[in-house]
């Protein structure tokens, strides 16, 4: 696999479809290629965010540490970006995701995707269309689960958090 | 210290001026009869006088004493001299003023000898109290100072002033009684020449000075403009990767040059008014002589003048002008000293400094004695309120907020207590002690100021780490031997400190340590507290091995390589790390490396010069490798120009790719688009392929991921590896250091000597999995201390340039927290890290002060819940003191009740 390689792969994908060639380019030179094996966590609830993945290939599981233990929030997802969120608010990271199949992905180092989000207008948007992407399944997903909920019941309070703040203790 | 010059020169040097001035007045007689002599070598032994008479023989040295005639005119032969002949009575004579002459200039030597010392050790004295008052300069006041200015003038404005020292009173009380000896022996000689030669003198004595009025105004500008020359120009080197980045160089180019024309615009004019002076002078000089030959002479002729009374008075007169005209320049030089002195010192003069450390250690405040602020009110520079009438009670021990938005009195107030504002109204006492008027002996035993801006100061990280301890007061050694002793002498005659920096200073106890063995263990603690202990030990896991490791260390080191082998294994992480190995291209590592397979011990095989050594050069032609090598660097760049396009040439995307220059590649680009339109791919000039084949040595394919090696590639650099390795000229045998599984290899990292091989590329976490477990085994070895102390031996560089942003703030924390202070005040100072990051060092500083006191300035969307006392700022006002329950068990917050939201009224706030 080779950097022409990530680059086709890249263009393949529909968030993308607006940045430069040469920028895709740039982005995979800036990355590293790295592979999960299915079981292996690709982070921790509670590390710190410190890159972000594109993920090529590959499904993985989104579960939380909660009070009440932990939750597998989601399975089989398939998505692009992988941790972004973290990266952009300077938070540690809210869920910890696990590849389920061999995940491949381009690992971007924290620093080079935010410079490189100062560096491409087409690139910086695809990232926002990304999360405003996201943000739009989540509250379909949200949508879904308040109509399971029996009629009546209040809404849920926005200040409150479900995810334990995990301790650095708690990482290792 | 006295404004006045000649009060502070006699206030600290009288003893060794009056010692100078005896020096002088015993000179005089001997001055006077090397004036004699001559006279009576002329008169006497040449033209004969005493033998005028037929005698045949004069006496010599003949002294006699005798009394006034009105205490009875008695007189006592001393000798009898000697009875001498014309020829020998010349000798005589002769020999008597070589020796005057000898004399002369043994005094004069002795006089000159001892008056510079004098002005050395004046000038030490001096510049060590300035440097003294700047230290004492109140925090806003060293704000304004402009370092390069001060430095200026310590180092260079006072130096001239440091020459005149000596002279300040001597230079007048010795050329003066020369000049009037001389004068009063012209005088004795002849009434009518003597009074003449005097009136000119006095003419040029007043004359002179009033002319050089103008040119003392001159050179009080010069040395202003100079100073501010100064100021600028270090300002500007401060500002110069801020002036670049806004492309304003000819702009500050013009500044600077229109300040040197003015400079040179006054040194001309200084330059004119000089000679002219200096031509009135001469002429006034030459006059007199003038007068000497045409009047004297006449008088001679006419023979109420004899001719060697006129030669003396010649001689005599010869020797007037030098005193007279160096007493003009003293005077000269007294006016231009003084009015530097008082520059200088005027500039240093403040009206209000800090007090000056007190020379018994200060009592030591209680550990829960309360911070009390009471009417308090800031004002900036410009009037603008910054903290207005606020009062408030921080009981002790306890962790306060102080919160608001920026630029609040939250950030105001933590600069209060640091002492870094002294110039408020109200009172703000900590046990009864005003915080502004505490000195920094007395404060910095209570509490630590830590600012967001770390001071870091060459030297190493250690160093830097233990600069906050050396506040002990170390016993002056007694001095050992002579060199010793002149060393402590010359400190005492200056008021200089006796004790020497490299004395142990540092203060164990006031941090809780029992002695020097402590404090390896209390910096890590403190490292660890601040979460840059990590840091650091990667920072001594990269740095080199270096050779002066003792034998049983080597031996423990290279049994840890097995060890950190071994426990891979044993964590399934052996095929992370893929080893260096004889016979196999490892391909985590570069070209080059692979080809080299050993670590470059001089600057000669160096990665980045390999391409260009002829040694290199010829290996790598005689495997064929050139061409693929060229080709493999013609693809990186091809990569690189497109890729890059339009990326500053400083932008962190690069990194990856650093080793190909910005520069270099804008110049390469065209070179090669050139060749390939003549279509002659293949034939690039030497020095292009050289440069091609160096990006080709520095390749990495998981890491470049440009496809470019195959196995024939691999076959002909394992081939090259041997070739290297065989026909490397014995004398360059020690350039290279050869991978060996069973040695060390002193040029290269820790970390490398420890792993043997490169990391992985492509295995997530794979390096920090790796290093956990390779420190868990040093750990284990007693190693850890090792590495640690090598990271901290890095150099911090010039302000800590050495260093990454976060290291430096690390490097500030953990020195902050080694100190144990009663109250530590953080100023901002975690805003470089994460707010995870921050809110983890946070509670880890909590929990190393616990017991103490802790002071933080937070904004209004940080996490409170950690802090018994939070004070809220609106802009200027205090809004609100919430006092809370302590989470932690803070013994003496412990059901207190809730405080009102409002803080009261002054009154009530205090006590």
């Amino acid at each position: 696999m080779t950097i022409e390689d990530e680059v086709r792969s890249l263009q393949k994908f529909r968030m993308f479809r607006d940045v430069e060639g040469a920028k895709l380019k740039l982005l995979a030179m800036i990355s590293d290629r790295v592979v999960f094996q299915p079981g292996e966590v690709i982070y921790a609830q509670g590390d710190a965010s410190d890159a972000v993945y594109i993920v090529l290939d590959g499904q993985f599981k989104v579960s939380l540490v909660t009070a009440h233990g932990v939750i597998d929030f989601a399975e089989h997802v398939r998505g692009v970006l992988l941790g972004e969120a973290g990266v952009l608010c300077d938070q540690n990271r809210m869920a910890t995701i696990t590849a389920e199949t061999p995940v491949v992905a381009l690992r971007v180092d924290r620093e080079p995707f935010l410079q490189l989000l100062k560096e491409s207008r087409p690139f910086n948007h695809a990232v926002v269309r990304e999360l405003g992407r996201q943000i739009m399944e989540l509250n379909n997903i949200c949508a879904q689960l308040v109509e399971r909920l029996p009629k009546g019941t209040p809404a849920v309070d926005a200040g409150h958090k479900v995810a334990l703040t995990a301790t650095h203790e708690q990482v290792h | 210290m006295s404004l006045n010059f000649f009060s502070y020169v006699w206030h600290h040097s009288r003893r060794e001026q009056l010692i100078v001035l005896i020096f002088v007045v015993a000179s005089l007689p001997f001055y006077w009869w090397s004036l004699d002599v001559p006279k009576r070598i002329v008169n006497e032994a040449i033209q004969g006088n005493v033998f005028k008479h037929g005698e045949a023989g004069a006496r010599l040295f003949d002294y006699s004493l005798s009394l006034p005639d009105f205490l009875g005119g008695a007189t006592w032969q001393i000798t009898d001299g000697l009875l001498l002949a014309q020829v020998p009575y010349l000798f005589a004579l002769s020999m008597v003023f070589l020796v005057l002459t000898l004399i002369n200039g043994w005094f004069k030597y002795v006089i000159n000898i001892r008056k510079g010392v004098l002005g050395e050790r004046m000038l030490r004295r001096l510049r060590f109290e300035l440097f003294e008052l700047v230290m004492r300069f109140r925090p806003e006041d060293v704000r304004t100072t402009k370092s390069a200015e001060v430095t200026s003038m310590i180092k260079d404005e006072v130096e001239p002033i440091g020459g005149f020292f000596g002279e300040a009173f001597i230079t007048p009380a010795f050329l003066g009684t020369q000049a009037i000896t001389a004068m009063a022996f012209i005088l004795a000689q002849n009434m009518w020449l003597g009074t003449l030669s005097l009136s000119l003198i006095l003419v040029q004595g007043v004359v002179i000075p009033y002319l050089r009025r103008e040119q003392i105004r001159l050179g009080r500008m010069r040395q202003i403009e100079s100073r501010r020359l100064a100021g600028r120009i270090g300002e500007m080197i401060d500002a110069a990767p801020a002036l670049h980045v806004f492309g304003v160089a000819l702009y500050s180019a013009a500044e600077i040059g229109q300040r040197l024309g003015t400079l040179f615009h006054i040194r001309l004019q200084l330059y004119r008014r000089k000679f002219a002076v200096k031509f009135l002078n001469n002429l006034l000089s030459q006059l007199t002589p003038f007068i000497f030959y045409t009047l004297g002479g006449y008088l001679a002729l006419k023979g109420r003048l004899d001719i060697g009374q006129l030669v003396a008075v010649i001689a005599a007169y010869r020797d007037l002008p030098g005193p007279i005209k160096e007493l003009i320049d003293w005077d000269q030089q007294r006016a231009d000293v003084t009015v530097k002195y008082e520059q200088v010192v005027g500039a240093f003069y403040k009206d209000t400094l800090l007090p000056p450390d007190p020379v018994r250690e200060p009592e030591p405040i209680p550990r829960d004695a309360p911070i009390t602020i009471v009417g308090l009110r800031v004002m900036n520079g410009r009037g603008l309120v910054q903290i207005d009438r606020m009062s408030a009670a921080i009981g002790r021990p306890g962790r306060v907020a102080l919160v608001g938005a920026a630029g609040s009195g939250r950030d105001i107030l933590p600069k209060v207590l640091g002492r870094q504002i002294t110039d408020y109204q109200g009172s703000v006492t900590i046990g009864g002690h005003e915080v502004g008027a505490m000195s920094d002996r007395e404060a910095s035993a209570v509490m630590l100021y830590a600012s967001g801006e770390p001071f870091i100061m060459s030297g190493s990280i250690r160093d830097n780490l233990c600069l906050a301890l050396r506040r002990a007061l170390p016993v002056p050694d007694e001095p050992k031997d002579a060199d010793a002793r002149y060393w402590r002498e010359e400190a005492l005659a200056t008021n200089n400190p006796i004790v020497s920096p490299d004395a142990d200073w540092i203060d164990y106890h006031a941090s809780g340590l029992s002695g020097p063995a402590d404090l390896d263990a209390a910096i890590i603690q403190a490292l660890r507290t601040v979460r840059g202990y990590d840091d650091i030990f990667r920072v001594g896991l990269t740095s080199k091995l270096g050779d002066d490791l003792g034998e049983d260390l080597a031996e423990r080191l290279l049994g840890a390589r097995g060890a950190i082998y071994a426990r891979y294994e044993q964590l399934g992480l052996a095929s992370y790390v893929e080893t260096f190995q004889p016979e196999r291209f490892n391909a985590n590592a570069t070209i080059g490396e692979n080809l080299l397979f050993g670590v470059s011990i001089g600057k000669r095989f160096e990665a980045e010069k390999l391409a260009h050594d002829p040694f290199v050069r010829s290996i790598i032609a005689a495997e064929a490798l050139v061409a693929p090598l060229t080709n493999i660097g013609l693809k990186m760049v091809e990569t690189v120009a497109e890729a890059f396009q339009g990326l500053a040439a400083d932008n962190p995307l690069r990194e990856r790719y650093s080793f190909i220059d910005e520069a270099e590649l804008s110049e390469l680009w065209p070179q090669l688009q050139g060749t390939w339109q003549r279509g002659q791919r293949r034939q690039f000039s030497p020095e292009l392929r050289d440069k091609l084949v160096g990006y080709a040595l520095m390749y990495v394919e998981p890491r470049h991921r440009l496809s470019l090696i195959d196995e024939h590639l691999v076959a002909r650099v394992l081939r090259a590896r041997g070739s290297f390795r065989d026909f490397l000229p014995a004398k360059d045998a020690g350039e290279i250091e050869f991978y060996d599984p069973e040695r060390l290899m002193p040029a290269a990292t820790i970390r490398d000597n420890l792993l043997f091989g490169r990391i992985r590329y492509g295995k997530m976490h794979a390096r920090d999995k790796l290093l956990d477990a390779a420190h868990a085994v040093l750990d284990e070895l007693g190693l850890e201390s090792f590495v640690v102390s090598k990271g901290l031996e890095q150099d911090a560089g010039p302000g800590g340039r050495l260093l990454s942003v976060q290291q430096r703030v690390t490097v500030h924390l953990a020195r902050a927290l080694l100190r144990q202070p009663d109250i530590l005040i953080l100023d901002d100072a975690l805003s470089s890290f994460g707010a995870s990051e921050a809110h983890m060092i946070m509670e880890n500083i909590f929990e190393a002060m616990a017991g103490r006191t802790v002071i933080v300035a937070q904004s209004n969307d940080d996490d409170l819940d950690a802090f018994d006392l939070v004070l809220t700022f609106e802009g200027a006002k205090l809004a609100g003191a919430e006092r809370k329950g302590s989470p932690s068990g803070t013994q003496a917050q412990e059901g207190r009740p809730v405080a009102p939201v409002r803080e009261p009224q002054p009154q009530e706030a205090v006590k």
